[in-house]
């Protein structure tokens, strides 16, 4: 009776995305000749964002019913994989943990979706990008909500694809195209890794005598405990790859290097997936699975210290960047890799905290720099910024939330999520006993990178909203302002027509229109600055209302490594992120200085080093393209010419040496044709005869 | 049922068939080559029509005897035969036509571009 009851609630949050997707993809189009431009955006803005919101209210329906103490609930809607040996039905699993992240898809989602109605208000594409966002809030919920590792495989790859497709929305501009290419591929690598993770888990539990048929359902592998026990190596192995996945997805160290770069995709698909949703989905995974995490320390010390590198690393990437999306996105791989060192300490839950209060103020960072980047002619270069909070206050003051949220700040929503991180790390018992172990130097390195985190996200803030001077106004005596921002011929001829000039509309890409001296920002329109005004809401609220709340609730649904308690964690974060502040105050209260001016010689040299990277990018992708040129290189003009044509043609050339031995026989001559049958015909007479007779 | 016998409507039918073939062959002319073909056309109809007159005429068990009972077949071949033949002539006499209005003569070992 109850499962019937949530079957409906489930049916309707996942269904609801699916739905509007089809309708903004098939009926998008017709209406937009039907309606015109400006009617269809009204309408179907409105229906994608319903098509989030319902599942929202559904969500906090299912939220009431459940109650606070319920066990974790199997909803089985249809069946799927059915075989003998193996079952994989279309099952989902309402608990704690997936409520929670259903909550930030949904709730956050309808927010971005609604922010999206007028950051993209402009683009002829607009339900072409609805269609996207909404077929990814599907493949979200089915990830989160996937009561099996293969249904959640569909959603997981799911939002790889919708990562793709909007990263490249803009896909007239090569480079869009190309940071989609990369992120698609490198989460292709990451899931190579989950699925051979995913086989071998197959393997481990098919070869016991199971009762169940079901057995990648995460309710009957919660109840296959010893078997885990018996096989420690093999579970190791399963969790080290799945962790691999989960690097794709969520940007970590070897593979984090695709998220800076999808920054090329529309603001609001930076926030939402590429900071608030799906990057999270490995953390989302390794929460599911931490009943098979607690059972490998030596995975458990893997991930901690991966995250806490990938913390560190990130964090002084930042400070070489000038885009101030791509600060926002180091920041994101940043506090990503906090999230892991949680997990791996065994604090899973703690690494979802900091999934919703990061959502929330990651979302309204993005958000916020979208509303500046709106405000500054798409021009997203903080050195051209300065003092825009006297034009965008609203903005301004959401974003210092935000600022203070991230860096850790009492009361604001990280300080709770990032101390109860740390605190784990330090006190942590992964290997059994306490004392200084990997997990606890992890827990340093965080408590470090949260001081850098502080640090930089001050530089963003001071550089971008405060400081001395409106730096944009010096840009046409400042011929270096252009250094990056070469207009492609295409579009300056578009110009020449004066298109711009009389109405400056928005067409394809996000920044062809020029920042100028006397450029006046204004203020995003209410449809933008409400969303982030809840979510600087979100970004205060979330964390005092849900310490300690979240983390006891998730329980039922997220096993969690006992820690033992650091008392001097709370005054080191603290400590760390005011003194990142201050550093950061005391370095960029002038405004920019000259050593990160447009003159990339007067910087120092770390901060190129940075800023490129550490040139890692670079060895990756240059070798990873260099070497696959190698290997074509060599097929091509080895393989193909020896082998392929060797053994090719050489069927060919046979071939074609027996049909020219058989050619001479077709003279053309009608009368030896019909000699031929002639004696054809007599030869078949006398065969007849002979056959028949035995003989003349 | 009278004086001819069997053998000799056979033998000029194989007449008519070496003469038809060995015209075929040797002609370049192919409205005589046409001809020749009737000929062997016609020997063999001539073949049918000797068989199935000579043929000795069995009634099943308890069968009445009328001209229906007789077997028709080899006569009933003959037809289509005709009909074949008309068929045939008429389209080659119109290939034969496209021909000459293409090359003002017609020759059949002048046909030979479709060759190997």
């Amino acid at each position: 009776m109850r499962t019937t009851y949530f079957q409906q609630d489930v049916l309707l949050i996942i269904l609801c995305p699916i739905v509007g997707f089809l309708i903004q993809a098939f009926l998008g189009g017709i209406a937009k000749k039907k309606l015109g431009p400006s009617s269809t955006r009204n309408l179907f803005g409105f229906m994608a964002v319903l098509a989030v919101a319902v599942p929202f209210v559904v969500t906090l329906r299912v939220l009431t019913n459940f109650g606070p103490v319920s066990s974790p609930l199997v909803v089985p809607l249809a069946p799927w994989i059915d075989l003998n040996s193996f079952r994989a039905p279309f099952e989902f699993l309402i608990d704690p943990l997936s409520l929670t992240m259903l909550l930030v898809i949904t709730g956050i989602g309808s927010l971005i979706h609604l922010y999206a109605i007028g950051y993209m208000a402009k683009d002829k594409d607009f339900t072409r990008f609805f269609t996207y966002m909404n077929l990814f809030i599907a493949a979200m919920t089915i990830l989160v909500l996937a009561n099996n590792l293969v249904l959640l495989f569909v959603g997981w790859e799911g939002v790889g694809l919708c990562s793709y497709l909007l990263i490249g929305f803009w896909y007239k501009d090569k480079a869009n195209t190309i940071a989609a290419n990369k992120a698609f591929i490198v989460n292709r690598i990451g899931d190579f890794g989950f699925m051979i993770g995913l086989f071998l888990l197959y393997c481990l539990m098919s070869s016991k005598a199971h009762r169940h048929t079901r057995f990648l359902s995460y309710d009957v592998l919660r109840t296959s405990i010893e078997t885990f026990h018996n096989h420690p190596a093999i579970v190791t192995g399963i969790c080290l790859l799945l962790f691999v996945g989960a690097c794709g997805k969520s940007a970590q160290f070897p593979l984090y290097f695709w998220l800076p770069d999808a920054m090329a995709g529309p603001t609001p698909v930076s926030a939402l997936i590429h900071a608030a949703t799906m990057v999270t989905a490995g953390v989302f995974l390794l929460n599911r699975l931490s009943f098979l995490f607690v059972f490998s320390p030596v995975a458990c010390g893997v991930v901690a210290i991966v995250g806490a590198f990938t913390a560190l690393f990130a964090a002084v990437i930042a400070f070489g960047q000038t885009d101030i999306k791509k600060v926002l996105a180091y920041s994101t791989v940043s506090q990503l890799g906090f999230m892991f060192v949680a997990c791996g300490a065994g604090g899973f839950s703690a690494g979802i905290f900091h999934v919703v209060t990061h959502a929330f103020f990651k979302a309204l960072l993005f958000l916020g720099s979208g509303a500046v980047i709106y405000a500054m002619a798409h021009n997203q270069d903080m050195r051209n910024y300065g003092k825009l909070s006297k034009y965008l206050p609203i903005t301004f003051i959401c974003m210092l939330i935000a600022f203070l949220a991230i860096s850790g700040i009492p009361p604001f929503a990280g300080f709770y999520s990032k101390e109860a991180i740390i605190g784990d790390a330090i006190g942590n018992q992964v290997f059994g006993g306490s004392g200084i172990n990997l997990v606890t130097v992890a827990g340093y390195t965080a408590l470090f990178a949260a001081l850098l985190t502080g640090f930089y996200m001050a530089r963003l803030t001071w550089l971008t909203f405060l400081g001395k001077e409106e730096r944009w106004r010096s840009i046409s005596t400042d011929h270096s302002h252009h250094a990056e921002a070469v207009p492609t011929p295409a579009l300056e001829v578009q110009d020449a027509f004066g298109f711009f000039a009389s109405e400056p509309l928005q067409l394809e890409e996000e920044d062809h229109e020029e920042l100028t001296a006397d450029h006046n920002p204004k203020e995003v329109p209410l449809i933008m600055s409400l969303p982030l005004v809840v979510l600087a809401i979100g970004s205060i609220a979330a964390g005092f209302l849900l310490n300690g709340k979240l983390v006891n609730w998730l329980q039922e649904s997220v096993q969690t490594l006992p820690f033992h308690e650091v008392s001097w964690v709370t005054p080191a974060g603290i400590t760390a992120g005011v003194l990142g502040i201050l550093v950061g105050i005391a370095v960029y209260f002038q405004g920019l200085p000259q050593k990160e001016g447009w003159d990339i010689g007067k910087w120092s040299r770390f901060r190129v080093w940075a800023g490129s990277q550490f040139g890692y990018d670079k060895a990756v992708t240059g070798g990873a393209c260099a070497s696959g040129n190698d290997i074509a290189n060599f097929l091509s003009s080895q393989f193909e010419r020896w082998i392929i044509e060797g053994v090719l043609g050489g069927i060919a050339r046979t071939a074609k040496r027996i049909g020219d031995l058989i050619k001479t026989t077709q003279t053309g001559f009608a009368r030896l044709y019909a000699a031929v049958i002639l004696c054809g015909v007599i030869g078949l007479v006398g065969w007849i005869f002979i056959s028949v007779r035995g003989g003349f | 049922m009278t004086g001819v016998p069997l053998i000799g409507y056979l033998a000029l039918s194989i007449l008519m068939f070496c003469i038809g073939a060995v015209g075929v062959v040797i002609r370049r002319n192919p409205i005589v080559i046409f001809m020749c073909i009737e000929l062997m056309l016609n020997a063999a109809n001539l073949a049918f029509l000797s068989f199935a007159r000579y043929q000795p005429w069995k009634p099943a068990v308890g069968q009445i005897p009328t001209v229906n009972a007789y077997d028709v077949r080899g006569q009933v071949m003959v037809v289509f035969v005709m009909a074949v033949a008309a068929a045939e002539v008429a389209v080659g006499l119109g290939i034969l036509m496209a021909i000459f209005r293409l090359r003002d003569r017609v020759d059949v070992d002048d046909l030979n571009t479709l060759s190997g």
